[in-house]
């Protein structure tokens, strides 16, 4: 009698030992990072000046020294609804800390559209709008030309180390520049409660601003007050950004 | 007799026993450390209390810096301000912030140079104290970080003020306004530079100037003439391209910049000589233009005399070198302004001048 109540207490003991806990969700948090290459190649802001590594759709050889811009309005799609992530996003290519977004935990769900503006839309880019925000004073467009914000500085020198180049975009004398990326997802990805975190890239590569459809050259003459150059460059827009969305 | 030793026995336990009374709080201005029982008489000090100051943010500037352990108040800027004015932190009391920070000249200096303590020329321009409430990063090359660690090193830099704690403390004995005036900023908190640079901080947070004729102007409050006009309009143009460093209703970026100056190898390497970084040489902060009418002479070395050698300067297109700006994109070019383009610029420039400010009117 006694070896089988020991028995019975064992197995019930070894079966309560196995008895596995509900399952703890797994979080899965967001971070969005920023790339830059020129036609596929990572671009370099330290070359000297008198390399000029990287050649345009004009034939122009040029570097390039400064890459800021805006992006705003960034969201994901899911199950037909869309996520806000962000307002705007100050991308500094010389400051790493603007080069990845922490976004924090992602609700679970298919995620397939990636959704961001390229600079303010009209109804955002309005003077001192952004008055405590740390590229308040690099990125202001003055009033006397439309005020608001540069969308982008984009500077270097091209054909010789002397020569520079300012492909600044932004709303010029209050028209509306900015356009939005709209894309699937390299991959839609889902989140349940088993994934981990996911990180998203986006990538500008720069020598499309200059390509297709329109072929820009570079000259030293300033555009922000040049509608047809914005109106050009708004155009080859569509081809600059694309993303991939990797699992951790 | 046994009875009398009795009662004498008894009497001694009992007042050896007799708890000594009186205040027991260590907070309290009549504490007793000998007492153990409370007995209601402790006295208290008013609490120290300082005044909050606020300054009103200007149109279109952002919040003000301020560090969390130097609050603004009343007490701190009138200390400060006192120790503006007068040469008790300086090691020899021979210079106060006012020898070299006038404010005639928009709290600057009209010379190229100005003398130490030690009445050595030193190596740059003094700058002007105009809205340093919003800067972070100061001085011509960056080298201090936050407006309390500036006034520290200018009030302690052997080769400036030369200040020092023991120096402060001797000459505050004999300086009752001062004592008193610490006093009530800091309450018993000890006499140090430290605390001193903390009220001179306080007070320089209190320079602001955002009363121009310009900002008149845009309250629509007077009108500018066609010169004035014509220069605010090339001045936000990129023909002229001040804006992209002197934008804004700061008037500068307070960012470092090579603005053509110098060809290389340069004899100052600005920031790049704090950071150590060989694209940082030839770079210096883009200060406020505000009351620029009352600052000369300009730039880190005081080169240029006038504002009309300044505008001529950037006409030209500058100097290249290595480190250049990219938004100097006329250099070997020039601007090519017209005549009545440079002198409808300098009639703007002077539209920024707060005539309050600067002790004007």
């Amino acid at each position: 009698m006694n070896k089988i109540i020991l028995l019975i207490s064992i197995i019930a003991l070894t079966l309560t030992a196995c008895k596995k806990d509900p399952a703890i969700p797994i979080p899965s948090f967001l971070t969005i990072h920023f790339t830059h290459t020129v036609d596929g190649v990572p671009l370099d802001l330290t070359t000297n000046e008198s390399e000029l590594p990287y050649t345009n759709g004009a034939g122009q050889n040029y570097n390039v020294k400064t890459l800021q811009y805006l992006i705003s309005n960034i969201s994901l799609e899911t199950n037909g609804s869309t996520k806000t992530l962000k307002d705007v996003h100050f991308v500094d290519g010389e400051d790493a800390s603007t080069l990845t977004l922490d976004l924090g935990e992602l609700q679970n769900g298919t995620y397939s559209t990636l959704k961001f503006n390229f600079g303010l839309n009209e109804e955002m880019n309005i003077s001192n709008a952004y008055v405590n925000e740390d590229f308040h004073t690099t990125m202001a467009w003055p009033d006397m030309m439309g005020g608001g914000y540069h969308y982008m500085i984009l500077e270097g020198t091209f054909n010789n180390e002397t020569t520079f180049y300012n492909t600044h975009l932004g709303g010029t004398m209050g028209n509306d520049y900015s356009f939005q990326y709209n894309e699937k997802t390299e991959t839609s990805f889902f989140i349940d409660d088993k994934n981990g975190d996911i990180d998203i890239t986006i990538n500008m590569d720069v020598n499309e601003w200059y390509n297709q459809p329109n072929t820009i050259t570079l000259t030293t003459d300033g555009i922000m007050g040049n509608n047809d150059m914005q109106m050009q460059l708004n155009n080859n827009g569509s081809r600059v950004f694309s993303n991939f969305v990797v699992y951790e | 007799m046994n009875k009398i030793i009795l009662l004498l026995f008894v009497s001694t336990l009992f007042f050896a026993c007799k708890k000594e009374e009186g205040c027991t709080d260590p907070l309290a201005f009549n504490y007793n450390s000998e007492a153990e029982k409370e007995d209601g008489s402790c006295e208290y000090p008013d609490p120290f209390t300082t005044t909050a100051h606020t300054i009103i943010t200007p149109n279109g500037f952002p919040d003000m810096i301020h560090p969390s352990d130097n609050s603004l108040t009343e007490e701190g800027i009138a200390l400060g301000e006192y120790l503006f004015n007068s040469p008790i932190l300086s090691y020899s009391e021979g210079l106060a912030c006012t020898s070299c920070h006038l404010q005639e000249n928009g709290f600057s200096s009209p010379g190229t140079f100005s003398s130490n303590v030690n009445g050595v020329a030193t190596p740059r321009n003094a700058m002007a104290l105009i809205n340093l409430g919003w800067v972070n990063d100061l001085a011509w090359d960056g080298r201090s970080t936050g407006l309390e660690a500036k006034v520290l090193g200018s009030i302690t830099n052997p080769f400036s003020v030369n200040g020092t704690t023991d120096s402060l403390q001797v000459r505050a004995e004999k300086d009752a306004e001062f004592m008193a005036l610490f006093s009530a900023a800091f309450n018993n908190k000890s006499i140090t530079i430290e605390n001193a640079a903390k009220g001179l901080s306080q007070y320089i947070r209190t320079l602001v100037s955002a009363n121009s004729k310009f900002d008149k102007y845009l309250k629509g409050e007077v009108q500018l003439s066609a010169s004035e006009l014509g220069g605010y309009a090339t001045f936000n143009s990129e023909k002229g391209d001040c804006f992209h460093c002197h934008g804004t209703q700061q008037f500068a970026d307070n960012l470092f910049h090579n603005n053509g100056l110098d060809p290389e190898p340069f004899t100052n390497l600005g920031l790049g000589a704090i950071t150590g970084n060989a694209a940082d040489y030839g770079k210096y902060r883009a200060t406020t233009l505000r009351n620029i009418e009352h600052t000369a002479p300009y730039m880190h070395d005081g080169r240029f005399a006038t504002l009309e050698e300044v505008v001529e300067h950037y006409n030209l297109g500058g100097t290249y070198s290595s480190t250049i700006d990219p938004k100097m994109k006329k250099v070997g070019i020039g601007l090519q302004l017209t005549n009545q383009e440079k002198q409808d610029l300098v009639a703007f420039l002077k539209t920024l001048t707060d005539t309050y400010f600067v002790g004007s009117n």
